[in-house]
């Protein structure tokens, strides 16, 4: 009865393989570092190409299999279904937990093998490859070991259980989980350089300059990965909103919470050398919480609407926190001398002051929504009850933080670094700041009453109008002083300071996310309503027909749809029922338009009469928060091009990589 | 350098081990978040010493099997699915116990799990059951009843109707063998 799995075997065995490619890639890589033997590190360097090979190797045959539902592997035979369509077999490498730690260790074996590559020849280097190598060996070891995607079965049965319907009903599942572990991952190579920062005592700017565009490039895909599992919720859950403060959403939005921060003071660090102790604690916090977020989530400790199925990887996950926690502190207890600042900020009315309000802020979002999800914990604890805080907890506490980081990120651009003279200050801010209370007044006169989405409109149009009169302003000045035409001086400006204006426009995403969730937040309505064929009512003041029940039988599931007339178009909110599973996944059927979405979303359906409850929601700008997402996305990306000094330009450019130097 | 910065004004000794008592806290915490029983599911059901919830189900082959009707004799219920591989692992053991329980009046029933019934079939036809397998009745079912947090989930009920035991997740063979005992 017992079959040997082939592609079970294959697959260990090349997890095994990268497995030993990167443990001797930690021991040359650190002892390149500690006898400072450029051979050693050289050789070090180079497993990064083994570890990667053999693990997408690994990827490879598990495709193979899920491709082929080859059911002697457990994971295959118990996550996928020869009726599955093809892209969900694709995706399945990251449907469940197994597949999603190799997907982990393959993203992080790439990104090992592009900072192997791409690094700059340093004394840091080795330190910050041994580092990764050493998260590569836990995530591999993991791999190998309890959580293994290529555990064979001994009986295989004729098909798989097929995956997670949620999973396959809808096509984002092929882009957020994906979006998420870049986001993730990629937060490893900062904390690489920080460890070996730390470990070398080199703890000046290097570190920070070398990693900025690794922070930036992983904070990009953390706020996609954010903006795009808001969407998926909003697409597939039937409810109409995006965003509920379910644990393994906070485990999402801590780091980037963190990372956000990080990204802001290690500009500080760059420009003004202090906040080294506070840069090294955010980024450690920042992937630390990476792992604190798939710890809480797949080891069952707090209840959660779509948490992994808890097992065995729960201790290990935590020891492996504890366990990068703890070095990190012992490394910087004893580096605390080197990390301790010699200067302080000048005044707190200055660009580093307003960074560090910023980051006081996130940190301290970041630590409630810490305290939040893991409340239920605290209370059984210390009192064996089972208690939880729900969204109101957290919306009360985002609100005001929200708020705040949201006027800050609009002064923080108008302040110069040190320190400001008040004067000049009141002459960038006071249009702007007259324009935010005349919207406030503006917007209460046209009946939004609600303090919170008042305020929001006018921090939102301080923001914009900061931003705007900034930009202006300097277009003006280079066009005055080259004679150009404006459009001319904005495009140089743009190519000379790309970091500036990707920062604008990711700034002016942010306050489009934010006047997103404050209307569809603030100004939702819902009704339910049944009909009977052919039916006409009005809802929320829409003309809605359902005209007829429509079903429709596929090999993964079946779907039943009510084909609804709305304001001339029509719409088939449904209903899924995969294979065995009871419980229909809803498909709602949304109108997009830019001032706000009908969402409808089809809550039962009676065969025999064919008469439906359909929920109808309306939500204002919804869509500004996928835009505005888009728009923050847009911005990083244009940080990260390089400084283009144009031919043209009169002035020389000031030196960007002035920082490089130490 | 280090001159330089043993002449800056060292923090206070709680400044310094703030940071490190609240890592130990927060890791503390989860240890114990961890380590709690419930969340491990557990062996134990707030149905242990209650009588089982009846049901009268339709068995796979016709018929309806009431537990009312098998009171007096021990009954293990198995809850399980064609789809479920660790039901596949226990399966051989659990036809093993319904042919050797026989003679001490042990009625094994298996109850499917969210699951067809021609696949339910060729299940137990595979695994050769000799025992009879029934299906759930979808308008009022015993998963509920028995507050099912899975399958396979095994319920051990002795002669006078009550709950002894419960097995939520794979049955070992020592698992069976004592949980059996406790019900012969």
């Amino acid at each position: 009865m017992t079959t040997l799995s082939a592609s079970g075997a294959l697959g260990t065995l090349c997890i095994m393989a990268s497995l030993g490619f990167a443990i001797f890639g930690l021991v040359t890589s650190a002892l390149g570092g500690a006898r400072h033997d450029a051979r050693l590190a050289e050789t070090g360097r180079r497993a990064a190409i083994g570890v990667f090979v053999f693990v997408l190797a690994a990827v490879a045959v598990l495709e193979y299999a899920l491709l082929t539902t080859d059911t002697s592997i457990r994971y295959v035979a118990t996550h996928s279904a020869i009726s599955s369509p093809l892209w969900v077999k694709i995706v399945s490498l990251w449907g469940a937990l197994e597949g999603s730690i190799l997907l982990w260790a393959f993203l992080l074996a790439a990104y090992t093998l592009v900072a192997s590559r791409v690094a700059r020849n340093d004394a840091l280097r080795p330190y910050a490859l041994a580092t990764l190598y050493g998260v590569l060996i836990f995530f591999l070891g993991v791999n190998a070991s309890i959580g293994s995607p290529f555990t064979p079965v001994p009986s295989p049965p004729a098909d798989g259980l097929g995956p997670n319907a949620l999973l396959q009903n809808h096509w984002m599942m092929a882009v957020h989980p994906m979006l998420m572990y870049l986001g993730f991952v990629g937060l490893s190579v900062p904390f690489a350089y920080a460890m070996s920062a730390m470990l070398t005592g080199r703890l000046g700017e290097a570190w920070l300059v070398q990693t900025r565009r690794w922070t930036l490039v992983a904070w990009a895909f953390l706020s996609a990965a954010i903006v795009a599992g808001g969407w998926w919720s909003y697409e597939v859950l039937g409810w109409g909103g995006y965003w509920a403060w379910d644990p393994v959403e906070n485990a999402s939005i801590i780091p980037w919470f963190l990372a956000t921060a990080f990204l802001h003071s290690l500009q500080i660090q760059e420009r003004r050398r202090i906040l080294k102790g506070w840069n090294l604690g955010l980024i450690v916090a920042a992937f630390s919480a990476t792992l604190f977020g798939t710890f809480i989530t797949r080891s069952g400790i707090v209840e959660s609407v779509h948490a992994f199925a808890s097992g065995p990887i729960g201790p290990v996950f935590l020891g492996f926190l504890a366990f990068v926690l703890l070095v990190s502190l012992g490394v910087a207890w004893v580096r605390l001398p080197l990390i301790r600042d010699d200067q302080a900020l000048d005044s707190p009315i200055s660009r580093e002051g307003a960074f560090l309000a910023g980051n006081v802020l996130f940190s301290a979002f970041a630590f409630t929504v810490v305290l939040g999800t893991l409340f239920p914990v605290i209370v059984e604890a210390f009192t064996g009850q089972k208690a939880s805080v729900g969204a109101p907890f957290f919306n009360q506490v985002a609100v005001p933080l929200g708020l705040a980081i949201l006027v800050l990120q609009g002064t923080g651009p108008a302040l110069t670094w040190r320190r400001v003279s008040g004067e000049a200050l009141w002459r960038t801010l006071r249009w702007p700041a007259a324009a935010g209370v005349t919207a406030l007044v503006v917007f209460a006169v046209l009946g939004i009453h609600r303090p919170a989405v008042l305020l929001t409109v006018m921090c939102a149009v301080y923001t914009f109008s900061v931003l705007v009169v900034l930009t202006f302003r300097a277009v003006s000045q280079r066009a005055a002083s080259g004679g150009g035409r404006p459009w001319a001086a904005f495009g140089e400006l743009v190519n000379l300071y790309p970091r500036r204006y990707g920062a604008y426009i990711a700034h002016m995403g942010v306050v489009v996310v934010a006047l997103g969730i404050a209307f569809s937040g603030g100004y939702k309505q819902n009704q339910e309503v049944s009909f009977r064929p052919a039916q006409t009512r009005t809802v929320l003041g829409y003309t809605v027909t359902y005209l007829l029940l429509t079903s429709e039988h596929r090999p993964e599931k079946d779907t039943v749809g009510a084909l609804v007339r709305l304001g001339g178009r029509e719409f088939v909110p449904k209903l899924n029922f995969y294979g065995t599973d009871r419980q229909p996944i809803p498909t709602p059927a949304i109108r997009y338009t830019p001032l706000g979405d009908t969402y409808l979303s089809l809550v039962s359906f009676d065969r025999a009469d064919q008469s439906i409850v359909l929920n109808v929601i309306s939500s204002p700008l919804v869509s500004w928060i996928w835009l505005g997402g888009l728009i923050v996305v847009l911005g990083a990306a244009l940080s990260l091009t390089p400084a283009v000094v144009a031919q043209s330009a009169r002035q020389a450019a000031p030196a960007t990589k002035e920082l490089a130097g130490d | 350098m280090t001159s330089r910065a043993a002449a800056i004004v060292r923090p206070p000794v709680w400044r310094r081990l703030v940071l490190p008592l609240g890592v130990l806290a927060l890791l503390g915490l989860l240890a114990v978040g961890l380590l709690r029983p419930s969340a491990q599911g557990g062996p134990g059901t707030p149905l242990a010493g209650k009588a089982a919830p009846a049901f009268t189900l339709a068995n796979l082959d016709g018929g309806q099997v009431s537990l009312a009707g098998l009171r007096g004799r021990p009954v293990l219920i198995n809850f399980f699915a064609s789809w479920c591989l660790p039901c596949r692992d226990e399966a051989p053991m659990l036809r093993q116990s319904a042919l050797e329980g026989a003679s001490s009046g042990l009625v094994v029933l298996g109850i499917v799990y969210q699951d067809t019934p021609e696949k339910a079939r060729a299940f137990r036809d595979e695994f050769s059951f000799g025992f009879p397998v029934l299906l759930d009745d979808p308008a009022r079912p015993t998963a509920v009843a028995y507050g099912l947090t899975g399958v396979p989930e095994t319920f051990f009920i002795d002669r006078s109707g009550i709950v002894r035991a419960r097995q939520a997740g794979p049955l070992s063979a020592s698992d069976l063998k004592d949980k059996l005992r406790g019900i012969l």
